[in-house]
C-alpha cells in the first residue's frame, strides 16, 4: 500500500478575500514544498499531497519528512497514512502531525463520522440507515453497498475499509488519455477558461471511465500566448468529476494570474491562455458497476440542467443568489454565476444602519432608473421634504400619490465626507408602491411593491 | 415515432394529472387552485411576483428548488423574506430569444418554475412547454398570458397598510386576487408578508384633500 503524506494549512482559504487571491498566494507554498519534495499533488488551496517514501528515506523516516514539511508554514499539519484517503483524515486530526502506522488505516478511520466521506449525498443517506461512523459503514457487506450506491459508494467502503486503491502508476496507464483545448483567441479570465473548457473536461473523465477507470490525480497544463507553460498536478482524495476538473483548471490559472490594472477582470497582463492540456497522472480501477445505475441524486440533475442552460446562455446566464451586507436593497444582492463560489465582501450580520429592516419590495431595479416627484419636492437640510409629492412620473406617465412616508437618510461613511442619500416610500393612486432614493434633488427608483 | 409519442401524450392526458399528491400551497390560495398546486400544471398569472411567490412558497418549503426565469430585476431579499430558500433557488434573469428552450430545460429537475412569458406565446410552444412539465411534474408559474393554464390568477386590487400622507411605514399589503378556472370565478385575499392575517374588509376611504 503507498504511504502518502498530507500537508494541510488549516483555515487557508478564509485568510484570503477570494477564492483567486487564496490560490495566488498558495503557489509560493508549493514551490517551497517542491523543493523539499520533487513531485507533489495540490489537492485544493492549503493542501498538498505526496508520496511518503522518497522523503521518508531522505530524512531518514517519515517523522524526519513531517519535521522539514512543518518548517514550511507555521500552521502546517501532516498526516501520514496508507492511501490518499486517509493520510487527508489524518491530516485534518493532526497537532501538528499525525501517523497512522501502516495497515492501521481501519482502526484509525473507525470512530469517524461519515461526514468525512465528503459525499453529502451518501453520507445523508447512510445516516438514515442509521450508520454514523465510517466504522459502521465498513460493516456493511460490500454487495449491498455496490447494489445500492454504484461505484462512489462502492469506492467509499474501500476507503472506509482502508483498503485505498493502489494506482495505477502512470507508465501502465494503456491508453493514452490526454486531451488538449485549444483557444483563438486567447481566454484571460479565469471563468471564461472555466466555461470553455467544461465540455472538454467532462470528456476526458468519461473517456477514462469507459474504460472502467477513474481518475484520481492529472496534469493540467496552460500555455500562454507567449509559449510561458504552467504545469501543476492535481490530486483528489476520492475521484475526479468533470466539474472537480474545470474547478482545478480555474484554481490554476488563479493560482499564477497576476492582477491587471483593471481590477475587475483577473488574469494574465495581456497575456491570454491558448491551450489547456489534460493527462491523467493517476488511474484507479473502477468495477463494472458505473455510476447512474443507482440513479442520480436529485442535485446532480440540477447540475445538468443548469450547466445546459449555461451552453446556451453563456456562464453568467444562470446565478444563484445570497444576501450580504449594505445599505440599499441593490448593495445586498449578490448573484453569481452557477458553479462558482459567491464573494461575499461586506458582513450580512452587520447592522448597515438605513438599511430596509424587512418587509423588502420584491423587485429591485437595477439600472438607476429616474422618476421625477412632484413639481419641487426636493430636500431641505432637516431631512424633510420641501413639498408632499403629488405626483410621480415615469416613462411618462404621470400617476398621482395615494400615500406616502421618508425620506429616511442612509448616511455612508459620513465621518469622511461620505454621500448621503434618501429613500422615500410612495403609493400611488392605482395601488403599486415604489421605494425611491436620491442623493438630493433627482430621484431614482430603487424598488417596487408588485 | 412522433405518432407513438402523440398518442402516449393522449394516454397521459385522458390518464389525469399524476397520482402524486398536490403541493401545498398558502392557504389564502388554496381555495383558488382546488387545494394546492397540481404537479404538471401551468398557472397564469398577472404581472404580480409577489401572487408568484405566494402561490410557490409552500411548495419548495421542505424540499425541491425553485427557478426564476425573466426577471432581471428580481429582489432576492423579498424571495429569502418570503421563506424560499436560497441554496434551492436560481435566477436566469434574462433567456432572450431561447426562452422556450430555457424553460422547457428547467421544468426537468425544478419543482416550481416562476417565468416571465414575452409578450405572446404561441400555442404549439406553450403546449410543448407544459408537455414537459407534465411529464417531470414541475409547477409552472407564468407571468402573463397561456394558452390552456390549469388556472388564471389575477390581481384584482391592493391594499397598502402602514403608510399614511407623510407618516408610517409600509407594513403590509392585502392583495385580492382573482381566479377563473373553466368559467367560474373565485376571489381571495392574499396577506403580504404571507404570515400576517389579512385585515378585515371596509369600505374605501377616501383620501380628503384641502382645495385651495
Amino acid at each position: 500500500m503507498t504511504r502518502v503524506i498530507v500537508l494541510d494549512i488549516p483555515g487557508w482559504a478564509d485568510r484570503f478575500d477570494t477564492e483567486a487571491e487564496s490560490h495566488r498566494q498558495f503557489d509560493p507554498v508549493i514551490r517551497a514544498v517542491e523543493n523539499t519534495v520533487p513531485l507533489v499533488r495540490v489537492l485544493d488551496a492549503g493542501r498538498i499531497a505526496m508520496g511518503a517514501r522518497g522523503p521518508a528515506r531522505y530524512y531518514r523516516d517519515e517523522e524526519g519528512a513531517a519535521d522539514a514539511l512543518r518548517r514550511i508554514d507555521p500552521n502546517a499539519r501532516i498526516g501520514i497514512a496508507d492511501g490518499l484517503f486517509t493520510a487527508v483524515l489524518a491530516a485534518r486530526v493532526a497537532n501538528p502531525v499525525f501517523i497512522v502506522p501502516a495497515g492501521q488505516s481501519p482502526a484509525f478511520v473507525a470512530p469517524l463520522s461519515v461526514s468525512h466521506l465528503g459525499d453529502p449525498d451518501i453520507a445523508d443517506l447512510l445516516r438514515r440507515l442509521g450508520v454514523s461512523t465510517l466504522g459502521g459503514f465498513a460493516e456493511l457487506d460490500d454487495v449491498a453497498v455496490r447494489d445500492r450506491f454504484g461505484f462512489p459508494g462502492e469506492r467509499l467502503h474501500r476507503f472506509a475499509r482502508g483498503l485505498d486503491d493502489s494506482p495505477i502508476v502512470p507508465r501502465d496507464i494503456p491508453v493514452d488519455y490526454t486531451c488538449e483545448s485549444v483557444f483563438e483567441p486567447a481566454i484571460v479570465r479565469a471563468d471564461e477558461l472555466a466555461f470553455a473548457t467544461r465540455a472538454t473536461a467532462d470528456d476526458f473523465i468519461d473517456r477514462i471511465a469507459r474504460d472502467r477507470l477513474a481518475c484520481t490525480a492529472l496534469w493540467v497544463t496552460l500555455t500562454t500566448e507567449r509559449g510561458e507553460r504552467f504545469e501543476r498536478c492535481w490530486a483528489h482524495p476520492t475521484v475526479f468529476g468533470g466539474a472537480d476538473v474545470v474547478d482545478r483548471i480555474r484554481w490554476q490559472l488563479e493560482s499564477v494570474a497576476r492582477l491587471t490594472t483593471d481590477t475587475s477582470t483577473e488574469g494574465f497582463a495581456g497575456d491570454g491562455i491558448v491551450t489547456v492540456r489534460l493527462a491523467p497522472d493517476q488511474l484507479a480501477a473502477q468495477s463494472r458497476f458505473e455510476r447512474g445505475m443507482w440513479g442520480a441524486p436529485s442535485s446532480d440533475r440540477i447540475h445538468s440542467v443548469l450547466s445546459r442552460v449555461q451552453s446556451i446562455l453563456g456562464h453568467e446566464g444562470v446565478l444563484t443568489a445570497t444576501i450580504g451586507g449594505g445599505r440599499t436593497l441593490l448593495e445586498r444582492e449578490i448573484f453569481s454565476p452557477w458553479g462558482d463560489k459567491p464573494v461575499v465582501t461586506h458582513d450580512v450580520s452587520k447592522p448597515w444602519p438605513g438599511r430596509m429592516p424587512n418587509r423588502v419590495p420584491t423587485t429591485v431595479y437595477r439600472d438607476g432608473t429616474v422618476i421625477t416627484v412632484g413639481a419641487t419636492a426636493t430636500i431641505a437640510p432637516a431631512d424633510i421634504l420641501t413639498e408632499p409629492p403629488c405626483w410621480l412620473e415615469l416613462d411618462g406617465r404621470r400617476r398621482g400619490v395615494a400615500a406616502w412616508s421618508g425620506p429616511w437618510p442612509i448616511r455612508e461613511r459620513w465621518w469622511d465626507g461620505g454621500q448621503i442619500r434618501y429613500r422615500l416610500q410612495v403609493v400611488d393612486t392605482t395601488g403599486a408602491a415604489w421605494v425611491l432614493l436620491s442623493t438630493g434633488t433627482e430621484w431614482a427608483l430603487e424598488a417596487r411593491y408588485d | 415515432m412522433f405518432e407513438l409519442s402523440a398518442l402516449r401524450e393522449r394516454i397521459r392526458e385522458m390518464e389525469g394529472p399524476r397520482v402524486d399528491p398536490r403541493l401545498p400551497v398558502h392557504p389564502a390560495l388554496s381555495g383558488l387552485v382546488g387545494g394546492g398546486l397540481v404537479p404538471g400544471g401551468v398557472y397564469s398569472l398577472s404581472p404580480s411576483l409577489t401572487l408568484a411567490l405566494g402561490l410557490a412558497t409552500e411548495a419548495v418549503a421542505e424540499s425541491g428548488w425553485c427557478a426564476a426565469i425573466g426577471f432581471p430585476h428580481l429582489g432576492i431579499e423579498a424571495v429569502a423574506e418570503c421563506g424560499i430558500a436560497l441554496d434551492r433557488f436560481v435566477s436566469i434573469p434574462t433567456p432572450k430569444e431561447h426562452w422556450a428552450t430555457v424553460v422547457g430545460a428547467v421544468c426537468d429537475g425544478f419543482t416550481v418554475v416562476i417565468a416571465r412569458s414575452p409578450a405572446s406565446v404561441p400555442a404549439t410552444t406553450a403546449s410543448r412547454i407544459a408537455a414537459v412539465a407534465r411529464r417531470t411534474g414541475a409547477v409552472l408559474i407564468v407571468l402573463g398570458d397561456w394558452p390552456g393554464a390549469t388556472a388564471r390568477l389575477e390581481v384584482d386590487g391592493v391594499r397598502n397598510l402602514g403608510i399614511g400622507d407623510g407618516h408610517g411605514l409600509l407594513t403590509g399589503r392585502d392583495i385580492r386576487v382573482r381566479a377563473v378556472t373553466r368559467g367560474i370565478t373565485t376571489t381571495a385575499v392574499l396577506p403580504w408578508p404571507f404570515d400576517r392575517e389579512p385585515e378585515p374588509a371596509v369600505a374605501p376611504v377616501r383620501h380628503l384633500r384641502a382645495v385651495t
